[in-house]
């Protein structure tokens, strides 16, 4: 299966990523004026949140960790909120590639959460700015660890994308649930606050959200050094599987009738 | 068509379709959200089947251009998605040899914010091309769509007409062996329509194989090798394209506009024969009017005479008592023959015979009369004719020719008069024998209506002979 998954990406590399870069050009409008206006965004957010809520979480390591630590979790929840959309709307939003010539459609789906990840790429300089503002040196394996979060975090988007995207050609209203659902995983992602502020019982159903889990242990491994257990890892990286997998059997079950309800 | 069977016979088949079937099915309530879901899952939802394409067949050889023509919701473009797999069919199996480029649309992806440089890439990269084959054929692209210096400009400036030769341009360069197209034929100019022919020949002579979906017959005709008519989903003729656009040009037609057509047909024979007969009615009526005019002028006229006469007698017979005498019926005819065997004319002999030489002069005279109606058409004689004739005692003979064929009569009857009359310059002429013969159906063909003493309602050239 993986190299059937490998031979059909190699095959549509090419589309995937010229559908990606068109995209992500659209949204700079082709100048450098136009990323810095996409960037005032999550800025304002972070500043926002940031002057709100520093006096009330940062009590760990002072403000700098806290505003280090929001500002790496803001980015990577925007990612994946604006990833998880833009791959429920992509068949919609594309429907022409849908109903006009055959591409395969989880290009399309792809093609959309690619776009977002390169939005997060440009935003990682913003996050490496805040790091040089405050002289902060990552640990390499906290480093690397990010890395690791981020490709489990794309491949758990892919997963919801390729369940999503052929459902919401169907029923339209998936995605105003959807965004309350985002809305609600923002704020039970510990983002904001400290999972530590939380009652202890909770934190297995907290951390059980891979986007909290990934946010959290990020934050620990960056600022504090500090990782999960093997066991942790082995059921987190379980569920993003499982999430893949079965959105994989649940785009081919559904991919042969999108053209017509589209 | 049979050669060119087997000819076909030793060809590739690019494309095989074998009981192709789609169904679609048509809610009577559609339901795109949730919400409706949910509520619907305690109600039955109820739907219509629609086959869009009912048991479809057919091969399409390589090299060939066959077209595809139907209504709306015939289901052409449903086929044309199955064969460019947008569309997975419900039963059947669709075969495609070689690499299809299949453009329902063109420009499909084509963003008006990116520049003309941009979508290019964008749409050959759809249309399945490499970006180093896009590189390499980007100058060819620029130049067929005559887009020019344009190219760097966002589409959204572009005229619609420069969109379409630019969708069209990257579509033909990307140049598979099969090329599915659903009505792109009416893109751009007359000027640039005739290159896209000229391409779509360049495709025939590359052994390309193409499938047109399209309404325009005239096309079909031009450029197919075959043409499959779909009509209710299923393929109603498949062949000859001039005879499958002939009988689409017929399904266009509405049930009751093959019935009014038929009936045109019909009443349009039943026209012309009413008009050729109308027409003759018409030159009837128009002889009787005249006849019924001069007859009453006539009439009018022999009722003043009459009554001139009879003061004019009373004052002969008070003259002279012997007078009477003079109008002795001794004049006889002896044979009146009418020959109509020359081509152009009708001989008319007159053979009487006098016992007596009467006092006054005597003149000869003819009479043409259509028979069933007593029209009168033409008259004449010897007096009015200044044909001077000496007449004898005993056997005459007076013989006139009649020309001028191009009146229609139908039953001719020719009478011949013998009138006397007490001077050559008296206008009082008196009838003193009277002969008929009819000789049928003959044609007289002369409209000339002018005034002529003899009377009748045309005047007819002829001839005195004897």
């Amino acid at each position: 299966m993986i190299t059937h998954a490998v031979s059909q990406y190699r095959k549509y590399k090419n589309l995937i990523w010229v559908l990606a870069i068109t995209d992500f050009k659209l949204r700079y409008q082709n100048s450098v004026l136009g990323y810095v206006w996409a960037l005032l965004q999550p800025l304002l957010l972070f500043t926002i949140l940031n002057f709100v809520f520093s006096s009330l979480f940062a009590r760990d390591g002072g403000i700098e960790y806290y505003s280090l630590q929001l500002i790496t979790s803001l980015m990577i929840f925007l990612f994946f909120s604006e990833a998880t959309s833009a791959g429920l709307r992509s068949l919609v939003s594309k429907s022409q590639l849908v109903t006009k010539i055959f591409v395969p459609r989880w290009t399309i789906i792809v093609a959309s959460t690619l776009n977002a990840f390169l939005i997060f790429l440009m935003n990682l300089i913003v996050i490496a700015g805040f790091f040089a503002w405050y002289k902060f040196v990552p640990s390499l394996s906290s480093v690397l660890m990010f890395i690791f979060f981020i490709i489990m975090l794309y491949l758990f988007i892919i997963g919801f994308s390729l369940i999503a995207a052929p459902l919401f050609v169907r029923f339209r209203d998936i995605a105003m649930i959807w965004e309350v659902v985002t809305r609600a995983l923002m704020y039970l992602s510990p983002i904001l606050y400290p999972l530590s502020m939380l009652p202890e019982k909770w934190h297995q159903i907290i951390l059980a959200n891979p986007v909290a889990f990934i946010i959290h242990f990020n934050k620990e491994a960056l600022i504090n050094g500090h990782f999960a257990d093997f066991w942790q890892y082995t059921l987190f990286g379980i569920t993003i599987i499982a999430v893949l997998f079965f959105g994989i059997l649940a785009y081919r079950f559904q991919v042969n009738k999108i053209a017509e309800y589209i | 068509m049979g050669a060119k069977k087997k000819k076909n016979g030793a060809r590739q088949k690019s494309i095989v379709v074998s009981g192709l079937r789609k169904k679609f099915l048509v809610p009577h309530q559609k339901i795109d959200s949730v919400r409706g879901a949910f509520i619907n899952l305690f109600s039955k939802n109820t739907y219509e089947e629609f086959f869009a394409l009912d048991n479809v067949s057919f091969e399409v050889y390589e090299g060939e251009f066959v077209g595809i023509l139907g209504h709306n919701g015939s289901g052409k473009s449903t086929l044309l998605k199955c064969l460019a797999n947008v569309y997975t069919p419900d039963s059947g199996d669709v075969k495609i040899r070689g690499e299809i480029s299949p453009f329902l649309e063109l420009g499909i992806g084509f963003n008006p914010e990116l520049s003309g440089r941009d979508n290019i890439y964008l749409n050959a990269t759809i249309l399945g091309l490499s970006q180093d084959e896009v590189t390499a054929k980007f100058d060819s692209i620029v130049s067929f769509s005559e887009v020019g210096e344009f190219i760097d400009q966002q589409v959204k400036n572009y005229s619609s007409g420069m969109k379409g030769r630019l969708a069209f341009s990257v579509s033909i360069h990307a140049n598979r062996d099969i090329l599915l197209m659903d009505e792109v034929l009416a893109v751009g100019d007359s000027r640039f329509q005739q290159k896209c022919i000229d391409h779509f020949k360049q495709y025939k002579k590359e052994k390309k194989t193409v499938v047109l979906v399209t309404h325009n017959m005239s096309a079909v005709r031009e450029h197919c090798d075959r043409a499959i008519l779909l009509h209710k989903g299923k393929i109603e003729m498949f062949g000859d394209p001039d005879r499958v656009a002939d009988r689409y040009a017929d399904l266009n037609m509405t049930k009751a506009e093959r019935q009014l057509k038929l009936a045109a047909k019909k009443t349009e024979l039943q026209k012309r024969d009413h008009a050729r007969k109308e027409k003759k009615r018409q030159q009837m009526h128009h002889l009787m009017l005249e006849r019924e005019r001069r007859e009453r002028l006539e009439r009018e006229q022999i009722q003043k005479e009459h009554r001139e006469r009879l003061e004019r007698e009373q004052i002969q017979k008070e003259l002279s008592k012997t007078t009477s005498q003079r109008h002795g019926s001794n004049i006889t005819f002896l044979d009146l023959k009418v020959q109509n065997d020359t081509e152009d004319s009708l001989v008319v002999t007159i053979i009487f015979d006098v016992k007596k030489m009467p006092h006054r002069s005597m003149a000869v005279g003819v009479q043409l009369y259509e028979e069933n109606t007593n029209c009168f058409i033409f008259g004449t004689n010897t007096h009015i004719d200044d044909f001077s004739q000496t007449w004898v005692q005993g056997e005459n003979r007076a013989i006139i020719a009649i020309s001028d064929r191009d009146f229609h009569i139908g039953n001719l009857r020719v009478d011949a008069t013998i009138f006397l009359a007490d001077s050559k310059k008296n206008d009082e002429w008196e009838v003193v024998a009277r002969a008929s013969e009819d000789i049928g159906d003959y044609e007289i063909l002369t409209l000339d209506p002018g005034e002529h003493k003899g009377g009748g309602i045309v005047r007819v050239n002829h001839e005195w002979i004897i």
